[in-house]
């Protein structure tokens, strides 16, 4: 018994620091081994199963969009009054694709500014459309529609407008809309 | 104990060891197979494809080849699809991958929102909300479901933005993927 105590209480010999750096040793080897595991197991995510189908092998095409505009009735601004109203009538032809509204807007240049009121429609007549204003109806693709565009010269038209002229112009836009 | 008797019992000692040595070659043994419930089947995993119906703006569609889109079009794929996702611990995802891959005119890309739905969804498949779903491992096919691919074409493209393009659509896939 007294031989095994004085023993353990001795410091480890060349035996035993062998056996720690062996130790020591396999635990790098293990830290080695767990770090080269990782790798594998994340390239092992990669191996699982999947299936897959084409949804399809097909192009989409866009279409194209345009409008042709002309006067059917030509509005006639010449030696217009204080009061007096001119009507004309413009017709608007969809090219392209897809179903349409229309917009309409006015722009001034010159001294002259007539007050201008868009009607849907070949005469001047029932609800007006504000300019900006969508047009009430969706249009098929290619269809052709009317507007009256009436042009106003206000009853308190200031006299500095006598003798003078203006450009007016109408702009038409269309608008791909859903029906 | 004289050396005589001492002599005499190692060497009784050193005969049972021999004895004892010899007997290994003759111990008692059995044995049993290890798994005797048959064999082991591996699972499956599968997507089979049904026959697709084209809409736009909801009318079916008989040839999309001839289709032009507009803004505001939905143009949609209807595609009945059989999933299979066989084995005790599967888990997966149902997903339309390649929507990054679409090639094409760069503005109609822009302007194209591809969306994934399953109709339902059935039970079996949990939206995952990024337009994938988790499908539940089962013991057989799946009855099928409609898978809907949607291509919505921004209805704010401006002037005539991506008018006339072309966006072709084979880098889009169905996929049915096991993930740990």
């Amino acid at each position: 018994m007294g031989v095994e105590s004085s023993r353990r209480a001795r410091p480890p010999g060349p035996g035993a620091l062998r056996t720690a750096r062996a130790r020591r040793g396999a635990a790098r080897a293990v830290a080695v081994l767990v770090l080269a595991a990782l790798p594998l197991s994340a390239g092992a995510a990669w191996a699982t199963w999947s299936a897959s189908q084409a949804v399809s092998t097909a192009d989409v095409r866009s279409g194209t969009f345009g409008v042709e505009t002309s006067w059917q009735t030509f509005p006639d601004l010449a030696g217009m009054m204080p009061g007096e109203s001119r009507d004309g009538v413009a017709s608007l032809t969809h090219t392209g694709d897809g179903t349409w509204r229309y917009r309409l807007s006015v722009a001034y240049d010159g001294p002259v500014q007539p007050t201008v009121t868009f009607y849907p429609g070949p005469t001047c007549t029932g609800t007006p459309l504000a300019a900006g204003a969508l047009s009430p109806q969706t249009y098929a693709r290619g269809a052709t529609t009317q507007v009256c565009v009436r042009y106003t010269l206000p009853a308190g038209s200031p006299n500095a407008w006598q003798g003078q002229s203006a450009q007016v112009a109408v702009t038409v836009t269309l608008e791909s809309r859903p029906s | 104990m004289e050396r005589l008797t001492k002599g005499a019992l190692a060497i009784g000692a050193g005969a049972l060891l021999l004895l004892g040595g010899a007997g290994t070659y003759a111990l008692w043994s059995d044995s049993q197979a290890v798994a005797e419930a048959g064999d082991i089947t591996s699972g499956d995993l599968d997507l089979a494809m049904g026959t697709p119906v084209w809409t736009l703006n909801g009318t079916p569609v008989a040839d999309v080849t001839a289709v032009r889109i507009v803004p505001g079009d939905v143009l949609a794929l209807t595609q009945p699809v059989t999933v299979t996702a066989i084995g005790d611990t599967l888990q997966s995802t149902l997903s339309v991958a390649g929507t990054d891959a679409l090639t094409g005119d760069a503005a109609l890309l822009d302007a194209l929102d591809v969306t994934f739905e399953l109709d339902g969804p059935p039970s079996w498949a949990t939206d995952n909300g990024d337009g994938t779903f988790e499908v539940a491992p089962s013991t057989a096919a799946y009855a099928p479901v409609d898978a809907d691919v949607t291509l919505t074409f921004d209805e704010a493209t401006p002037d005539q933005v991506a008018t006339n393009a072309v966006v072709n659509l084979s880098s889009l896939t169905f996929t049915l993927e096991q993930h740990l």
